[in-house]
């Protein structure tokens, strides 16, 4: 994942930012405490709404310690530990461990063989931990490999390797914290959305249990990011003639029509699709039954979400929250 | 096999009946629930026997106006989009040669429920295209148009955009700076 997933700091209060921060400074202690101080480095914030999202379903509250961290040696630092949260950082060196093996592959990047010789052992231990998540993973990769390599011109066919393998990585969460059909029988009817909408028409898929709507959730975010950091790079892309679906999928014609002009040309589209799969992240969140950090969650969903769209729709570039 | 008995309704249900039954029995034997459990086999079974069910009294019933006049190969596709099959509903359509506004209608709402909102859009606008006076395509394309507006709406609601003057976009700037000095 690649960092577009944050909170609105603005909008959030000063609690819940504490809190928020207890989840990203607990994740980056736990894969330290867990695998040594180099593989902290791979941490983003996606892993945080992970982990927030995550541990919302067990109303254990939160116990934030203070403590010290190599980053800021001064000040003590909020820190939360659960499950949820090891999880989120497992996950994040998995994703960090599959990047750095592209990179390897692709560029033959010194420094990125060199990183994989050193993470090996961590992932062998994590395959061991999580094999039927990493094999699924690995024939996603395969498969977005495969798309890349032909060019392919539908966002749909193009974002739906990645978007599994993020379905995958929340359902399996769900597995990790809660265990195995804990959830789906528990809190069957809190999650029922019957809109009395039946046919072919009607949009939304049934969520039977909370794995179902969190496994949407996963999908939906998928798309967004691997859009998002498609529209993120096409001058980019542009530039350097590395592959963007979106080149394909509307055409870009350099002759004719400046990056900029694409940008304007496509945007309706961006906006449709984009929105789209934060209402459905929007749906499935209000049919789970959130048990804590509920404005938080809101907070990324809806503002901090929202903003990033606008952002990257427009072409500003904003390297922090 | 009686299929009434099977979906536990009697013999004069209503469509809405047989359809509520047949839901609730899907989702107590949902394969999820019988994970790593000794009776899954068994639950696979009785669900396949539900399924069956369904279709036989489905078959034969048309759903409102909307389903009258299509050929039973679209009757099928409508079902099995209904039930979730998607694979089904796919296999139906993509062998079928018909390319008519019936086709990308149906299409249209494999690919959304499959998460294709893109390839949806502008198969429904095919669809739209074809034959512009059929409400069941102008909605379903309207409604999906809005998805995204209905998001906009409930964010705005919750205040999203309301704090977006000057100063506020200065202390924005600020937050960021903050923000950096905090995580690292």
């Amino acid at each position: 994942m690649l960092g577009y997933v944050k909170v609105d700091k603005g909008e959030l209060k000063v609690r819940e930012y504490e809190v928020y921060s207890g989840y990203y400074c607990g994740i980056c202690k736990s894969i330290g405490r867990r695998y040594g101080q180099l593989p902290r480095m791979a941490l983003s914030y996606d892993a945080a709404f992970l982990a927030v999202l995550l541990a919302s379903l067990d109303s254990t509250p939160d116990r934030p310690q203070q403590e010290h961290c190599i980053a800021s040696p001064i000040k003590k630092k909020t820190i939360i530990r659960n499950q949820a949260i090891d999880y989120a950082g497992d996950v994040m060196l998995l994703l960090a461990w599959y990047k750095l093996l592209d990179d390897a592959q692709d560029e033959g990047r010194k420094s990125a063989k060199a990183a994989t010789l050193l993470l090996k052992h961590i992932y062998q231990k994590l395959r061991r931990k999580y094999s039927r998540l990493c094999e699924k993973m690995e024939t996603h990769l395969a498969e977005l490999r495969r798309l890349e390599e032909a060019k392919c011109d539908s966002i749909d066919m193009a974002a739906e390797a990645f978007s599994k393998i993020m379905e995958d990585i929340f359902a399996e969460g769900i597995r990790t914290v809660y265990g195995n059909g804990n959830m789906a029988s528990g809190t069957e009817s809190c999650c029922e959305k019957d809109t009395g909408d039946t046919g072919p028409c009607r949009l939304q898929n049934d969520l039977r249990t909370p794995d179902d709507a969190l496994a949407s959730i996963g999908y939906h975010l998928g798309k967004w990011i691997y859009l998002i950091d498609a529209v993120d790079d096409i001058e980019e892309n542009i530039e350097s003639g590395a592959y963007n679906p979106l080149l394909y999928r509307f055409g870009y014609d350099s002759d004719n029509e400046t990056p900029a002009e694409f940008r304007t040309r496509i945007e309706e589209r961006l906006r449709f699709n984009l929105f789209h799969y934060l209402a459905v992240i929007s749906n499935c969140a209000s049919a789970l039954d959130i048990q804590k950090n509920q404005g938080i969650i809101e907070n990324i969903i809806y503002f901090g979400l929202n903003r990033k769209t606008e952002e990257i729709i427009k072409g500003e570039t904003d390297e922090s929250i | 096999m009686n299929p009434y008995e099977v979906l536990g309704v009697s013999e004069n249900a209503s469509e809405e009946e047989i359809k509520k039954a047949y839901k609730e029995l899907v989702k107590k034997y949902h394969p999820d629930k019988y994970q790593n459990n000794p009776l899954s086999d068994l639950a696979e079974e009785k669900l396949q026997e539900i399924n069956e069910a369904y279709d036989m009294l489905m078959k034969g019933r048309g759903s409102g106006a909307g389903y009258s006049g299509s050929s039973a190969d679209y009757q099928a596709v409508r079902r099995y989009i209904d039930a979730g099959n998607l694979a089904a509903a796919e296999q139906i359509l993509n062998s079928t040669k018909d390319r008519s506004a019936e086709w990308f209608f149906l299409s249209g709402m494999l690919s959304y429920r499959k998460g294709w909102y893109d390839d949806a859009l502008n198969k429904l606008k095919t669809a739209n295209d074809l034959e512009p006076g059929n409400m069941e395509y102008s909605q379903a394309y309207g409604r999906i148009i809005n998805m995204g507006g209905q998001y906009q709406n409930q964010a705005y609601g919750r205040g999203y955009g309301q704090n977006d003057d000057m100063c506020c976009q200065a202390l924005q700037c600020y937050i960021c700076a903050d923000c950096c000095c905090d995580c690292i």
